[in-house]
């Protein structure tokens, strides 16, 4: 289904030519602010993970040990990407069902559709601080909404962020109640998709079952595929949960790998050893990143698409 | 390599008439029924947040739960928004803003155009590090970053927060303005092409006009990004008469941890615009991550 | 030493900056100007950076004023960061990484101490008689005789309580002196006659209902402001003397820790602690009688007064020896400031009570010199007004004065420590497993860490 144009072999040349120049020109500033905000920067915290600098002073050269360490000395390392990881392989799916079934609800013929979507965005636009802040106190076992809710319903309560058990699964509702966003961007996917496909269904006498299945889930792939990959670079730069609401606690059973990261490097100024867990962060997401786009590949379809 | 998958060849026997209109009745109620679910399910918080902004600080707190301020106390509206002077917030938010979506319109635009209609050696690698990029943790990059500017004599001022933006407007502006531009058909670029017309030209006279919902999303993305970033602002501006919105809700957070009610209300002024902003253009919006595009 | 004298070795100093000076010379010569201001005098900035609250910030600010007042020359560039300790330490490592240190700052006491040790504060021993007035307790030390800094604002753990909620029930309020101080069994007497359930049995009553309790007698917070005081009063500590064996795990220190676990969930008369840290201040919980005594810092009267607590105040309940601790940032100089002379004497002039002294009549801080401490006169200068009660003289003055201790801060590494012992600490307050297992299972991690403590003069 690709367009490969129409043009003679002399013309394309000439174009290869033309795009090849414009696409380095038009894509300068992108690579020269990556090459000076972003690779600079992580060329030296490299030589810094080398180091063990302690932002006073000299730092001398320690080759690969803080990486050494990391592996065999440091199970709050361990600790740290277990709980990202958790974090992270169960909100996301679940934050990404929750939207879905919210944008196909709204992409039925409903009235007051706008103010649906207004209302499902809301949770995303409170600033972060304010957010903490409310949803610590909703989380409080003695004071809070929830358990006080539950008590006055009769139902067993729970301590939530103050339990090893429940605190990640406390987070995970606190993250999934952000699903406006994804829903927003399903929404859009889903109003892409041409309507002359369902007729198609219907003529073959499909209900919603199959349209779901043989044509809003194929059409969406690139949407699913957009919003897993948000979701995901999300989730494992959490930080802010830890920083204001739990402070990696309950016996470090919240301790998100960022929060490591900069209790490292701010709280004990142990900068040598931050660039080095920096560092291994990076590879790690690189490697689920990277995961996420070879499958892409077979599952993800693109209209447009003439890259192969 | 990918075809697209009909529902061909299921035939699924259907009741007619009457049987259908009473299921297609009854989907309809349960579509409300999980959406107003739903909406109270996602406000209730929200809910909470405001009834907290208009309460005094007894009331807050009362056991069973209370959700009917009484009285309704809007001073602490004026109360919160004077005691710091979140006006001058205000003002050095909207600077920031405004130089920052600039830079990030022009220059993200120019980038996802390159990536995704001009084929270029290295395109797909040099993409893949930029998006590499997206995945580097913020605190990576703190100190280096800082030292880059120090170096460079922008600590104390805005610079730090803006230039930036004017360097590819963020990766994952690129990245979403890259989906978009190639669900756009290339037949329209060729057609161009064949005209004489140079991709700047494509880019502005044909990608442009049609991505106008598309520059609205990134607009509010980087709206509510800029709005709410905190530790930016607090690593590089030098002092108070800088401040940004999200940095003097936060000094208010922490000093006024007995007003709950004042802090509620902060907090609930800080949204408000955001609220605003994104109900005149949401309509743009979800047209705009349309990641599907145009359709022939 | 006079401030406003020029300097030899002056920077921030630019044409610029002589020629409006001299422009603004000759206006205040043409009597336009503010403040007469000698010609081609050198004007010198003083970067100061400072956190805490507006009412802290509101007060340094008129601090600095007057100070610019006086010393027409200087100019103070006040940076406040309205902030928690986390996002402030932020801040001042991008600072030193970067070499842009302000020439005078607040910093975490464990923190001040280890930029002594390194060469970033400035050794303050050469000028030690600037400070000679400074209690004992309120100062910092990097090595023997290497003076840090002294205490910016003194503060100290208090027992808060709804003083009607007492005397409704009848119940006797937290002793006020000393000597006086709560054996532990009296403590969690009075805190279970102020608990109470739904149908407003107390935890006393057989028939108490620990699954629906309306009001808790008494909450604290985790860190170690309420348990320090509590294991030292015991006679027990974090670690030895010398600050390299753990001892958290002596049978006394076990015995605190275990006690306070048992409040929670034996006894039912506080919420868990760690629940509690996600509330608001503690004066919210007094006045909302959801709590009947908190333990807190000092620096809560502030907010209590605001919020119009029915406040009374008391001492902490003593297993020994009645102690508490005595807690505070501290201020230094910047070791790489070019302007020595300047910066230490704003710094002085900044450690002056008189000059300071709102934070004090407000509730905020506690003088940082002796006399405030020990001259009816002046102590009389900062506690008699409306926001100190009056048992404050002895509950929190003579208390402070004559039974506190300094922090566990002056062991070396502190802030590594604290985050591996808070997690660990965790377990008790949830009540997952009796306070032996773990301050013996994280005995090896610590001793581990322990290199040595900070000396004390």
């Amino acid at each position: 289904m690709r367009t490969q144009g129409i043009t003679t072999p002399r013309a394309r040349s000439g174009m290869e030519r033309m795009e090849q120049r414009w696409g380095l020109l038009l894509g300068l500033p992108a690579m020269l602010g990556f090459i000076i905000f972003t690779i600079g920067p992580m060329v030296a915290s490299g030589w810094i993970s080398l180091t063990d600098w302690n932002i006073y002073g000299d730092a001398s050269f320690v080759g690969l040990d803080n990486y050494r360490e990391m592996l065999t000395e440091d199970p709050l390392f361990f600790k740290s990407l277990w709980v990202t990881l958790y974090y992270t392989f169960a909100s996301v799916p679940l934050l990404l069902l929750v939207a879905f079934a919210a944008a196909l609800l709204l992409n039925a013929d409903v009235r007051g559709k706008a103010i649906f979507r207004t209302i499902f965005y809301l949770p995303v636009l409170v600033p972060l601080i304010a957010n903490t802040i409310l949803w610590t106190w909703l989380f409080n076992p003695d004071f809070g909404l929830f358990n006080t809710s539950l008590e006055q319903l009769g139902l067993p309560t729970s301590m939530w962020l103050y339990d090893e058990r429940t605190v990640i699964p406390s987070l995970i509702l606190m993250a999934v109640w952000g699903f406006g966003n994804a829903t927003v961007i399903f929404l859009a996917g889903l109003q892409g998709v041409p309507a002359h496909l369902y007729e198609a269904v219907e003529v073959d006498g499909g209900g919603l079952l199959d349209k779901l299945r043989h044509v809003t889930i194929p059409m969406m792939t690139p949407t699913i595929f957009f919003n897993l990959v948000l979701g995901m670079i999300g989730s494992f730069q959490a930080f802010a949960e830890a920083y204001a609401m739990t402070n990696g606690g309950p016996n470090n059973a919240s301790l998100f790998y960022v929060f490591y990261l900069y209790r490292t490097a701010f709280t004990e100024s142990r900068m040598g050893y931050a660039s080095a867990l920096s560092w291994v962060l990076f590879l790690v997401i690189l490697l689920f990143t990277v995961l996420i786009f070879r499958s892409a590949r077979s599952w993800v379809y693109y209209e447009g698409n003439n890259a192969s | 390599m990918t075809s697209l998958r009909t529902g061909g060849g299921i035939v699924v026997p259907l009741g007619r008439s009457g049987r259908h209109r009473v299921r297609r009745l009854a989907g309809r109620i349960s579509i409300y029924l999980l959406l107003i679910i739903g909406s109270v399910v996602t406000l209730l918080p929200f809910a909470w947040l405001i009834r907290s902004s208009l309460m005094g600080p007894a009331q807050i707190f009362s056991f069973p739960i209370e959700w009917i301020p009484d009285p309704v106390r809007w001073d602490n509206y004026p109360e919160a928004l004077t005691a710091v002077p979140f006006d001058r917030y205000f003002l050095n938010t909207m600077r920031i803003e405004v130089l920052v979506i600039l830079g990030t319109l022009i220059t993200s635009t120019m980038s996802a155009f390159a990536f995704a209609r001009l084929r270029w050696r290295g395109r797909n690698l040099v993409f893949g590090i930029l998006l590499s990029g997206l995945m580097l943790p913020y605190a990576a990059t703190l100190i280096p970053t800082f030292i880059l500017w120090q170096k460079l004599g922008g600590l104390g001022t805005i610079a730090p927060l803006v230039v930036p933006a004017w360097f590819g407007g963020g990766i994952f502006n690129i990245f979403l303005l890259r989906q978009f531009f190639m669900t756009i058909p290339r037949d329209l670029d060729e057609a161009a092409y064949l005209d004489g017309a140079t991709p700047f030209g494509v880019l502005v006279k044909i990608i442009l006009p049609l991505s106008k919902p598309a520059l609205i999303v990134v607009t509010i993305f980087t709206f509510i990004s800029v709005w709410n970033d905190f530790l930016g602002p607090l690593i590089y501006l030098g002092n108070e008469s800088q401040y940004t919105l999200a940095i003097g809700l936060r000094s208010f957070s922490s000093a006024y941890t007995a007003q709950w009610d004042q802090l509620m209300a902060a907090s609930t002024a800080v949204v408000l615009p955001i609220v605003v902003l994104f109900f005149l253009a949401q309509r743009y919006f979800v047209e705009g991550i349309t990641l599907t595009g145009i359709k022939g | 030493m006079r401030s406003d004298e020029p300097s030899t070795s002056t920077v921030r100093f630019s044409r610029r900056t002589a020629g409006m000076a001299s422009i603004a010379a000759s206006l205040a010569l043409a009597g336009l100007g503010r403040s007469p201001r000698p010609a081609g005098a050198q004007d010198v900035t003083i970067r100061y950076q400072h956190w805490g609250s507006l009412a802290e910030k509101d007060a340094i600010t008129a601090v600095c004023e007057a100070y610019m007042e006086a010393n027409p020359t200087i100019r103070i560039d006040q940076q406040h960061i309205a902030d928690t300790d986390d996002a402030y330490n932020t801040r001042l490592n991008t600072q030193v990484a970067a070499g842009e240190l302000p020439d005078v700052f607040q910093i975490n006491e464990a923190r001040a101490m280890e930029w002594s040790e390194q060469g970033i504060a400035l050794d303050l021993s050469p000028y030690a008689d600037q400070y000679a007035g400074v209690i004992p307790q309120a100062k910092f030390f990097s090595a023997p005789g290497k003076l840090v800094g002294p205490m910016t604002g003194v503060e100290t753990s208090l027992i808060f309580a709804n003083r009607d909620m007492f005397e409704q029930d009848g119940v006797a309020l937290p002793p006020t002196t000393a000597d006086t101080a709560w054996n532990w069994d009296q403590f969690v007497e009075t805190a279970k006659a102020m608990t109470k359930d739904r149908s407003g049995r107390t935890a006393a009553d057989p028939e108490f209902d620990p699954e629906s309790i309306q009001q808790y007698g008494i909450t604290f917070p985790t860190w170690w402001l309420s348990w320090y005081p509590l294991i030292r009063s015991a006679g027990a500590d974090l670690t030895d003397e010398a600050g390299m064996t753990y001892t958290l795990n002596s049978p006394e220190a076990i015995d605190v820790f275990q006690k306070m676990q048992d409040l929670v969930f034996v006894h039912h008369v506080a919420p868990t602690p760690t629940a509690s840290e996600g509330l608001p201040a503690s004066a919210q919980q007094l006045l909302t009688r959801r709590v009947a005594m908190t333990i807190d810092g000092q620096w809560s009267l502030l907010d209590m007064n605001e919020a119009e607590v029915p406040l009374a105040i008391g001492v902490l309940p003593s297993l020994g020896t009645p102690t508490t601790v005595i807690v505070g940032a501290t201020t230094v100089i910047n070791a790489q400031t070019q302007i020595v002379d300047q910066a230490l004497a704003f710094h002085t002039f900044l450690n002056k009570t008189d000059q300071i002294m709102s934070l004090m009549t407000s509730g905020l801080w506690m003088p940082n010199e002796t006399a405030y401490y020990t001259d009816d006169a002046l102590i009389a200068s900062w506690i008699d007004n409306d926001s100190h009660p009056p048992e404050y003289r002895t509950a929190a003055v003579d208390y402070v004065f004559n039974n506190s201790v300094p922090g566990p801060i002056t062991i070396k590494g502190f802030p590594a420590i604290q985050s591996r012992l808070n997690a660990a600490l965790d377990q008790v307050w949830d009540g997952s497993r009796p306070a032996a297992d773990v301050l013996n299972e994280i005995a090896p991690e610590i001793q581990g860490m322990l290199t040595g403590r900070y000396p004390s003069e």
